[in-house]
């Protein structure tokens, strides 16, 4: 590249597109491949590290039960997590607990309206709490007492403290 | 955000490296004043696209050549990792406090306090050189009048001084131990940083080093281009003098004459030792090269810029 003769400056475009290609290899090889969308996991442990901080809650009622019935995770820079809570007799979760950017996994889209602003076309019965933590709200929805949603809901500033640690 | 903007720094700091390494080697024999100006582009582009990434123009992760997010979420998972960055990092940042930082502000007390006279036989010598410049054909920048001014103080030590009015320093403990080529070398040699960008340049490039205080490749990468910038100065010097040999003379006077620390605690004997040792191989590498022959010194601008591209090109693509 001291002349621009076409022999450097070919020599200098393969090795960009080399050492390119090499990283991008190594990239995939080294972290596989990335599956995009909402993705469901069998149990909390097989949450990625990339889907963030996972809002698990100090307190769950009784009835409730832990680990959550539904477990789903998005990876990648429009991470989420969502944590959906049933009891024994239950056929569906009772409670959601998640984060994360639209578009929302399918079984949390009938509840999109509970945390729009101003609150809209929210099923009847569900009741809708949320904490600041880190870049984006953690929503708390379920149809429990007020009393038990908000205890639900004070395990969970415990975990915007961990957010603002991580942060 | 402030970890994955961190990795990315981090990340661009190994490709630009990498990319720089294989590029010398591809490309040998590289002029000076090119592989100076390539280094400076390794360490200013980092911060650059970091800056568009804060903008939100840049590509999503996943059409990146390197995941960053994945990266740092990796990093934050694993506290071994996490931990030995932290260190590494903060080592870094302390390094470039001790390295980079203090010798600048002790480098400027010592030539803010010593006198400063007119010298007949530098004004002589700096008029030879700058006829030697307009020979070769090479333009100074700027049109005010150069200055060049003895600095009464035994130190052996030359440098270009200020930002908007040049100012070219030689001590009074250097020109006592060189003849009137070497004395002309060593002006040359300061004209060249002139001609090369000055001060004004290297402000820029410090400041974006002192961005990137805790990155350890842009630690490498400054060093390196502090060596280049040297060894750019020295070629061009070599080219316009045809001297190359004389200005190795006097490098190898300025490094024998230097004083002796005797008055010194042991802590700062140990450390002047230790920047001596550094100094002294710096020197027998730039005394090398120029014996040996330093190649030609400047590179045209379309060489810059086809690198500033490619290299842009590889950041923006990465990450």
């Amino acid at each position: 590249m001291s002349s621009p003769a076409p022999r450097r400056l070919a020599l200098a475009l393969i090795w960009t597109a080399a050492l390119g290609a090499g990283l991008y290899a190594a990239d995939r090889f080294l972290l596989g491949t990335r599956q995009t969308g909402w993705q469901l996991a069998a149990a909390i442990e097989d949450i990625p590290a990339d889907a963030g901080l996972v809002p698990t809650p100090r307190f769950v009622p009784e009835h409730l039960g832990w680990p959550p019935r539904v477990i789903l995770y998005r990876s990648g820079p429009v991470s989420g997590c969502w944590l959906g809570l049933a009891g024994p007799g239950d056929t569906e979760p009772q409670v959601w607990i998640g984060r994360g950017d639209d578009p929302l996994p399918d079984p949390v889209i009938p509840f999109a309206g509970c945390m729009a602003s101003p609150r809209r076309d929210c099923p009847a019965g569900w009741r809708t709490l949320s904490v600041a933590a880190g870049d984006r709200p953690t929503f708390l929805l379920g149809t429990a007492p007020p009393g038990e949603m908000r205890r639900i809901m004070k395990g969970l500033e415990d975990h915007k403290k961990r957010v603002k640690s991580v942060k | 955000m402030a970890l994955t903007l961190l990795v990315t720094n981090l990340l661009h700091g190994v490709v630009g490296l990498a990319w720089l390494a294989g590029l010398r080697r591809a490309l040998a024999p590289m002029p000076a004043g090119l592989w100076a100006r390539m280094l400076t582009l390794a360490l200013i582009l980092p911060v650059a696209v970091v800056a568009l990434h804060l903008a939100g123009v840049l590509p999503g992760s996943d059409a990146s050549v390197l995941r960053v997010d994945l990266w740092a979420a990796h990093i934050l998972a694993n506290h071994v990792v996490l931990g030995f960055g932290a260190v590494l990092l903060g080592g870094t940042a302390v390094a470039f406090v001790l390295q980079e930082l203090w010798p600048v502000l002790s480098q400027q007390r010592v030539l803010h306090h010593a006198p400063r006279l007119q010298d007949a036989a530098l004004e002589g010598a700096l008029a030879a050189v700058l006829a030697k410049y307009e020979a070769h054909g090479v333009r100074l920048p700027g049109r005010r009048r150069l200055y060049v001014r003895l600095l009464d103080t035994p130190a052996p030590t030359a440098a270009l001084e200020g930002f908007v009015e040049p100012v070219l320093l030689v001590s009074r403990g250097l020109r006592d131990h060189l003849d009137s080529f070497e004395l002309e070398a060593v002006l040359a040699h300061e004209l060249a940083h002139l001609v090369q960008g000055g001060n004004r340049r290297f402000l820029w490039v410090w400041v974006i080093r002192a961005l990137q205080a805790p990155n350890p490749l842009a630690l490498i990468i400054f060093r390196l281009l502090v060596e280049a910038r040297e060894a750019a100065a020295d070629a061009l010097a070599a080219e316009v003098t045809r001297k190359p040999a004389v200005l190795a003379a006097a490098l190898l006077k300025l490094r024998s004459s230097a004083a002796a620390e005797a008055d010194l605690s042991v802590l700062a004997r140990a450390r002047a030792s230790v920047l001596r040792q550094a100094e002294l191989a710096a020197t027998r590498l730039r005394v090398r090269t120029l014996l040996d022959g330093p190649g030609r010194a400047q590179a045209s601008p379309l060489a810059t810029i086809t690198a500033g591209a490619l290299l842009g090109a590889l950041l923006w693509s990465v990450a």
